[in-house]
């Protein structure tokens, strides 16, 4: 066996002449075995121990291998079954496949069945050990609140943890797509830091912050005397990333003729500087992130097909704030204590007013939208508790303001009013919070 | 003992036969694994003391399995008395 930890497998078989010798066969393979001489007393074994395969014998008394099988899956007992039958019941341990027995091994147990069941079982072993590795992330993502610096604990946001652990221990590059504000960085650097360059640099870089001659610098670097006033050499991102991870932001906009010196240097695994000549090898994992419409990117040509395939073997889809309403109160409940600390202010949190309209709002802005309002209503707030008027952006104030005075369930706070308002008065600062991405009309539940 | 009976025995004792030749198969070849490895015979012989009662369970079961086809084919009516072990088996 290759694992130097030993698995358990247990035999529930009545016949003890075979019991024994299939457990002497097993123990000689590095196994720790355990034996049963019924169904019903392998099924309550297999309850209460933790065993990557059973070999049960298909005619058992009490339960037979076929009701065992039943059995486990119905209690979701986490095993690989073994069926052990003789050619009278072939056609029960077909049965049994269809019911998730992983294999069967049919009677008479020969030199060539035994040998075949001792390369069954680390296959079975496997099988066993992925799904409980499984289990456990699914189990550690359900009461997950955080995760690296990203916080939610939405379905949404337990799918996104997922595919970062999955993804993370490879190199394969990873394209995060959401809308601004969503924490496309802190996904990459949660991919950083899951993998196994955790200890290498992690370097980042604004591909729409910078003019093209900029970028183009910051990307590859320069050698002295590459341009007017380039006194001394310059490594760029891909050299200091060596070793790291590397993410670039906003990826779209980059021109397209430094997209085909990125493509060129992802694909050679190599960069050389402004007024270099020679190629400098860089080891690096690219993790790229947009907000833009990929299709229409590529469509229109901003964003070159080439370059798309090569950074999106994995795409990451980050929801917006108004996809998981339900991590809204952690959020802000997170915010406010970091922003209360931080200015010395002693509040007990949010009124029943200020959920609401935290509930309703559209968030266009996502979360950094939530933690500048948070952080402004905690500057604000003039009582002990943040209410509505203390967390509602000032155009949406102002615009409450400005109308009559409505019934009491009409106030510019409930729910249904911070819905409509958005769409009308604050329109156009809304888009310009939300960049360039679209935001959906505001809802008012989880999707 | 009627016919019936004496078939459901013979498919009984048949079962039997079947467990114990593979109780001899299994345990013969943890014998020659581990002689193979060179392990010490103390803990080989069990498995050989084993599979030598598995034999000598096959032979009584092979005893009474003749016995019962005897009975079937001198004395009984019925069409489907087997001819022979394997038919059974």
């Amino acid at each position: 066996m290759a694992s130097s930890t030993r698995h358990r497998v247990l035999v529930a078989d009545d016949e003890q002449a075979i019991t024994q010798g299939l457990s002497a066969i097993l123990t000689d393979e590095g196994y720790d075995v355990a034996i049963c001489a019924d169904g019903q007393k392998a099924l309550d074994e297999l309850q209460s121990g933790d065993y990557g395969v059973v070999l049960a014998d298909m005619m058992m008394p009490k339960v037979d291998g076929l009701s065992l099988l039943k059995a486990l899956q119905a209690k979701s007992i986490p095993t690989e079954c073994i069926i052990i039958t003789g050619q009278a019941t072939i056609d029960s341990a077909v049965q049994a496949m269809r019911e998730g027995a992983y294999d069967y091994i049919e009677k008479p147990l020969n030199a060539d069945k035994l040998n075949r069941l001792k390369a069954l079982i680390p296959k079975a072993i496997e099988k066993y050990a992925i799904g409980q590795k499984n289990r456990e992330l699914a189990s550690k993502l359900e009461t997950l609140t955080h995760y690296g610096e990203l916080t939610g604990h939405s379905e949404e946001m337990r799918a996104v943890y997922q595919i970062i652990d999955a993804v993370a221990p490879s190199s394969a590059s990873v394209l995060i797509l959401g809308e601004s504000g969503t924490g496309k960085e802190l996904v990459a650097r949660a991919v950083h830091a899951k993998s196994d360059r955790a200890k290498g640099p992690f370097f980042a870089l604004n591909c729409a912050a910078l003019p093209k001659d900029i970028l183009e610098n910051e990307l590859f670097g320069h050698e002295k005397g590459a341009f007017t006033g380039s006194i001394n050499e310059k490594p760029g991102a891909f050299e200091m990333a060596d070793g790291g991870t590397i993410f670039l932001d906003e990826v779209a906009e980059m021109p397209t003729d430094i997209q085909v010196k990125l493509l060129r240097a992802i694909e050679s695994r190599s960069v050389r500087r402004l007024g270099g000549k020679k190629e400098i090898e860089v080891d690096i994992r690219i993790v790229a992130a947009t907000n833009m419409d990929l299709q229409k990117a590529l469509a229109e040509g901003e964003l070159r097909e080439d370059l798309y395939y090569r950074l999106a073997v994995v795409e990451l889809f980050l929801p917006a704030l108004r996809e998981r309403v339900s991590d809204m109160r952690l959020l802000a409940d997170e915010f406010l204590l970091r922003f209360s600390r931080q200015n010395g202010k002693q509040l007990s949190g949010f009124d029943d007013e200020a959920w609401s309209w935290i509930h309703a709002y559209h968030w266009p802005g996502n979360v950094r939208e939530l933690k500048n309002a948070v952080e402004r209503a905690v500057i604000m707030a003039r009582g002990e508790v943040i209410t509505a008027a203390d967390i509602m952006p000032r155009h949406l104030r102002m615009a409450a303001a400005a109308k009559p005075a409505p019934a009491k369930k009409e106030t510019a706070t409930t729910p249904a009013r911070a819905k409509a308002e958005p769409a009308a008065a604050a329109k156009p600062a809304v888009k310009k919070a939300a960049g360039k991405s679209k935001s959906k009309p505001a809802k008012s539940g989880k999707r | 003992m009627n016919d019936r009976d004496r078939e459901a025995e013979l498919r009984y004792v048949a079962h039997q036969v079947r467990n114990a030749l593979n109780g001899v198969a299994v345990n013969l070849e943890v014998a020659r694994g581990r002689a193979q490895r060179g392990i010490d015979v103390a803990q080989i012989a069990p498995f050989m003391d084993t599979a030598t009662q598995q034999l000598e369970a096959v032979a009584r079961l092979y005893k009474r399995y003749t016995e019962l086809v005897t009975e079937l084919t001198t004395e009984g009516t019925g069409p489907e008395a087997p001819s022979t072990p394997a038919d059974t088996l």
